[in-house]
């Protein structure tokens, strides 16, 4: 037995070892090409799963369901309790609802006598989700729809109710969307009501937190947070949560979409408007009217 | 070789692509307080531990590669740090005269953990953003653990044993 491990190591080992060494200068040089040319390989990237994971939605879907379904038969015990819950929430809702009406109409009136127009209204592609990451360490969903149904990369997603997040890489029928629970996403948005700007960013923990306030002492927990739109990367005014305060004191937001069930996903078509990002022609006051000022504080005094 | 020595890398295969798609089922989208362990690696280290002849070094390379790709991590990075790791465990056993199971979960650990290390490492030179450490620390502990249940499961799930130094001379002679 001696002699045969012998053989083994004098023949095989010089070969193996230069194998070895083949395969991982291979596995480092396309790290490396990443590293340089990003752009290019997460395409690369975007294409093979696009090959791979639409096709494999046969089985994804059929076994994400059934264990969907064994999960929600574990709450069928509590239907009863929750039923009751629901009426009373529904028979609250109904005064609301009755409210938000009169609100709506008296909006519009007045939006008519101003003849104002608001943003125009957005329209959107529906995309079921068919993957998740997979790496606890990035935070993405693979959606069904891609450049065939004419996605772009970093149009805005939304569930029902609040912002998701942003397209990050397409394939020709699949697309990823970057949540905004990734530890890369950076989202800015404004609080309301203080109107103050912010940038919401995530830390691959269920709420993200809200950085760069200019003055924490105006925002308290429950402010809405919006999208600003600053910077270009995302339409402004859409909702992603409120604030709240976690056990650290440090502010995070409490996403409104719900990322639990997170199913059926709107991408929104960014089509902006015309986009004003300086004086440009306008009128301006002259610029004399600084030393002017100067001039006329002393006969004030 | 005969279909017999295609087995083991045909299960190998069968079952680290059933595990793939088990990690990619959109089941939790919310992120995870507990990291649970990565058990397709310690599949890949029970494969190359127990089966060494079986495990080519290029097929275990592609493997790794193709779960960079799916599971949005840097290209290559984790594949060529984890195929070394992977080749100095074939290394370790067929090297030792006699491999109890301590030597194997130390080994196994050990691998674990360089991957982390070298991978992390790289990472790090070459200025990308890594997820804090905290994070790792809370999946390999679990990894560590897992490996010998994924084992006992792959011994008593599929009757994978430890490849016999005796039947090693036999199998040699078709390999290689």
């Amino acid at each position: 037995m001696a002699q045969n491990t012998t053989r083994y190591e004098d023949y095989v080992t010089p070969i193996r070892r230069l194998l070895v060494w083949l395969v991982f200068l291979f596995l480092i040089a396309i790290f490396f090409v990443w590293r340089i040319d990003n752009p290019r390989v997460e395409r690369f990237r975007a294409m093979i799963i696009d090959a791979i994971v639409p096709n494999m939605n046969w089985a994804i879907a059929p076994v994400t369901t059934a264990i969907n379904l064994v999960r929600d038969f574990r709450s069928y015990t509590e239907i009863i309790e929750q039923n009751q819950e629901l009426r009373l929430e529904l028979q609250r809702m109904k005064s609301w609802k009755e409210a938000a009406i009169q609100l709506e109409q008296e909006n519009a009136r007045l939006l008519e006598l101003n003849n104002l127009k608001l943003n125009p209204k957005f329209t959107f592609v529906s995309g079921i989700v068919i993957a998740d990451s997979g790496s606890p360490f990035s935070q993405s969903v693979l959606l069904n729809v891609g450049e065939k149904d004419g996605i772009k990369d970093g149009w805005p997603a939304m569930d029902g109710l609040g912002l998701v997040g942003r397209i990050a890489g397409i394939g020709s029928s699949s697309s990823r969307v970057m949540l905004l629970t990734d530890a890369s996403s950076r989202v800015p948005v404004i609080v309301q009501p203080s109107g103050q700007n912010a940038l919401v960013s995530g830390d691959n923990t269920l709420n993200p937190s809200v950085e760069f306030l200019k003055d924490p002492s105006l925002v308290r927990p429950g402010d809405r947070v919006v999208t600003s739109g600053r910077g270009g990367t995302l339409p402004p005014d859409l909702l992603i949560g409120q604030l709240v305060l976690d056990p650290n004191k440090r502010l995070r937001v409490k996403l409104a979409a719900d990322y639990e069930r997170l199913k059926f996903v709107r991408v929104l078509r960014d089509q902006r408007g015309e986009i004003i990002d300086g004086a440009g022609a306008l009128l301006l006051p002259e610029q004399t009217n600084p030393t002017a000022s100067e001039t006329t504080m002393p006969v004030v005094d | 070789m005969g279909l017999k020595s295609l087995t083991y890398p045909i299960l190998f295969i069968l079952i680290i692509f059933l595990l793939m798609f088990i990690k990619i089922l959109p089941l939790d989208t919310i992120p995870k307080e507990w990291i649970g362990p990565d058990v397709l690696f310690c599949v890949i280290l029970t494969w190359c531990l127990r089966r060494p002849l079986s495990a080519p070094i290029v097929l275990i390379g592609l493997l790794f590669l193709l779960q960079d790709i799916l599971f949005q991590r840097p290209p290559g990075l984790y594949a060529a740090c984890a195929t070394l790791v992977c080749e100095w465990c074939k290394r370790q056993v067929l090297r030792a005269e006699d491999f109890p199971f301590v030597a194997e979960w130390l080994t196994a650990s050990i691998a674990i953990v360089a991957v982390f290390v070298l991978s992390q490492g790289i990472a790090s030179l070459s200025l990308i953003a890594t997820p804090p450490t905290v994070m790792f620390v809370k999946e390999l502990m679990p990894t560590i653990l897992a490996y010998p249940v994924v084992v006992v499961l792959l011994r008593y799930g599929f009757g994978l044993r430890t490849q016999q130094m005796s039947g090693f001379d036999a199998s040699l002679g078709q390999e290689h």
